[in-house]
Order: structure tokens, then sequence, then C-alpha cells
């Protein structure tokens, strides 16, 4: 069969083609900080795992909003879709900015992309700067913003129903870049949400405020916006956590996981390991933690397989109740 | 971040090797409360990135408890 055949959209066929979508969680299924809204502060995560944002001067918070069952403004029935709300803000360095980091400054790197989503605003005309950067990791080179045709972000103008929108660019060449480990380097997308007259790289955003609600997004290789894809929520959970893991309170007496200390070299040494879901993308730190029986941990050495765990004392251990999180986001 | 504060962890307690992983006390902007976090000596974790540029800032990690 020819290429060509195997790269129309009209039949049928690339929809069916997986692994497309280069954004981890591109419709906000997996929330493991747990479901309800969140004040988003600068170079960090709000609730939805593999979101982050970087703000100046521009009060946003996140929410998670559900689809009504069997509506029609975004098809294939996604569960939710994500607002985020902007105070009003006027200063020339302000700035609120959605973004996600894609592992490997590699990725897309080179080629033509295309960004798909559903949006809606609060106020008609209200626009989306979409900003793509490289980030080329530890010890590589520094870091390259605008990293796409023209040099600028391009703007999408919304309204006040859902849409779809596209972005086609170019991602830049990486020829000549000194790179890092893979997974310390990223390509970053950034959806400006507001981005005062100090940043010409968004194109002339300005300043905004008011609901901007996304659904879907979706990045791919080419120049067409395919259907989203839509994986199940287990893939896109083992996928987020490469980057984060909570280990959540559980419900049930059957759901215990009960861990005596299991290995010790004195009467007060005594060593328990943990392994996450998956490997992580780096040595994750550990927080956030509560539920240890007898004894929390009196020494924690993080890998990026398992967490070595050492209490002074034979009892300690784990059950329903036990809640920790293991952060190795980017 | 809002580093308030760092110490080494302690030795390894088999060993007995100085750790360089930290224990940071970092404040939650958004929710205006102190997080104790354990890090590790890793260069691609955003925390310890976080703890290398405070140090360079003329920061001192504490020694361990």
């Amino acid at each position: 069969m020819p290429l060509s055949k195997i790269q129309t959209v009209d039949n049928q066929v690339i929809p069916n083609l997986g692994r497309r979508n280069k954004i981890i969680n591109g419709d906000f299924q997996v929330f493991q900080k747990g479901s309800g809204g969140a004040t988003a502060a600068d170079n960090a995560y709000a609730k939805t795992d593999r979101f982050k944002y970087f703000i100046s001067g521009v009060t946003t918070t996140q929410d998670q909003q559900s689809f009504t069952h069997g509506q029609t403004d975004v098809p294939g029935e996604p569960t939710y879709f994500m607002r985020n709300t902007l105070a009003s803000n006027s200063g020339s360095s302000n700035y609120s900015i959605l973004a996600q980091h894609i592992e490997d400054v590699k990725t897309c790197a080179g080629q033509e992309v295309t960004l798909s989503f559903y949006a809606k605003s609060s106020v008609n005309g209200n626009k989306v700067a979409i900003e793509f950067n490289q980030s080329f990791g530890t010890g590589g080179s520094n870091r390259v913003t605008s990293a796409q045709t023209g040099d600028t972000a391009q703007l999408v103008t919304l309204t006040t129903s859902f849409a779809r929108y596209t972005v086609t660019t170019t991602i830049d060449s990486i020829a000549g870049k000194t790179l890092g480990p893979s997974n310390t380097s990223f390509l970053e997308l950034y959806m400006w949400m507001s981005g005062g007259s100090d940043y010409s790289r968004a194109n002339g955003l300005g300043n905004q405020s008011g609901d901007f609600d996304f659904a879907d997004i979706q990045l791919e290789t080419g120049d067409v916006a395919t259907p989203f894809e839509r994986r199940p929520f287990h893939e896109q959970e083992h996928d987020c956590h490469r980057y984060y893991y909570k280990r959540p309170a559980q419900g049930t007496q059957e759901d215990d996981l009960i861990l005596s200390s299991d290995y010790n070299n004195s009467t007060s040494n005594f060593w328990m390991e943990y392994y996450y879901p998956r490997k992580m993308r780096v040595r994750p730190s550990y927080s956030s933690a509560s539920g240890w029986v007898t004894q929390t941990p009196q020494t924690i050495n993080e890998g990026e397989r398992h967490v070595a765990f050492q209490f002074t004392n034979g009892s300690a251990y784990l059950d329903r109740s036990t809640t920790f999180v293991l952060d190795a986001n980017n | 971040m809002n580093i308030q504060s760092v110490k080494y962890k302690p030795n390894h307690p088999i060993t007995g090797e100085p750790s360089k992983g930290v224990i940071a006390i970092i404040r939650n902007s958004a929710t205006d409360e102190d997080e104790e976090f354990s890090i590790p000596a890793d260069e691609g974790n955003l925390h310890y990135q976080a703890v290398m540029e405070w140090v360079e800032k003329g920061n001192k990690i504490a020694d361990a408890d």
C-alpha cells in the first residue's frame, strides 16, 4: 500500500494510529492531587497532572470542570475540561501561562507540528498565544524561546462557545546544539493567557482576564489536526507516574499494603523498599507524608525505581491510610 | 520556589557516609504553608536545582541533625 494512503485523514486510517499525541493528559483525566479548584503558583504544578504554570502578577486559579454526558460541543465524550480564571491585571510585566514540558528536546525538533485544542473564554475575543521553547537539559545549550516559525507565538481568538483551534508551525532544528541527558531536556508548550507589553514574543497578546477553558489538547507531527486521541485513563495515569506519584489513601482493608521493615543490620536499623508504579524521570523528591504506622522514616533514599526507608525499630509499616508524594516533574 | 531552610540528610545509617541529599523546608506560595521535602542529589530534580540556585545566592546548607 502506498504511504500516501495511510497518511490521508479522510480514509479514517490515521485516526486509528495511536500515540500521535505528544501531550500527556491532554484531556485532563488525571489529577492525582485531587479534584476541585486550586490557586496556581509560578513555576509550579497545580492539581492537574503534567500542566505547569508560569505566573507573574496575575492571580490564576485552576479548576476541573465536568462535561455533561452527551454534549456535542466537544466530540468524543471527554469527561473534563480545565478552567483557568485570571484576575484583572494590567502591568507590562504581568503574565499567566499554561505549559507542558514534553520530555526530550529531540521531540518534534526540525519538524512541522500541529497543535489542536478546544477552547472558549468568558470574554468574547480573548486570545491565546501559542509558543514553543526548547530546553536542552543539564549541561546543554542555552534555552531557546519561540523556537518556531517566525520566532514568535501564534495567536488564536476565542469566543464564548467551545470551538476547535489549530496552530501549525515548524519547531527549530537542534543542529549544532549541545544536549544534556534526554530526561532533563524538553520541548515546552506555552499557552499564554495573559502577557503584558514587555513580552513581544507573545505576539502582542496583552493583559487579559476572565475564564479560559481548554479541552482535548493535542500536539502531533504534520500539518493536519487529526481527531483527538483519547487514551484510557490507566494508560494516561501510567504516563503521569513517570513524573509524579501520590500514594493514595486506600479505602478498604483489602487495599491495605502491609510492609514490615524487611532488612536490619542492627537493632536500630530497619529498612523497607517501596517500588514505584514505574521508573521515574529522575530521582524524585519525597514529601507530604502522613499515616505511617508506629514510626515515620528516619532516613529516605530516593532512587528512580524505588525508595528505601530507614527506621529505628522493626514495627513500622504502611497501611491503607499512608500517603506520600514522589515528585519528578520537569 | 520559596526555600526557607535546607539541611543535609543524616549520614547513611549503615555505611556512615555523608549524604549529598538534603531536607528542605519550602513555602507553598499558593497556600502560604511550609512543606518538608526530602530531596535527592540529582541534577535533574527540580527541587535540587532550586536548592543549588539558593546556595549560589549565598545561602548555606546546614549540617545534618
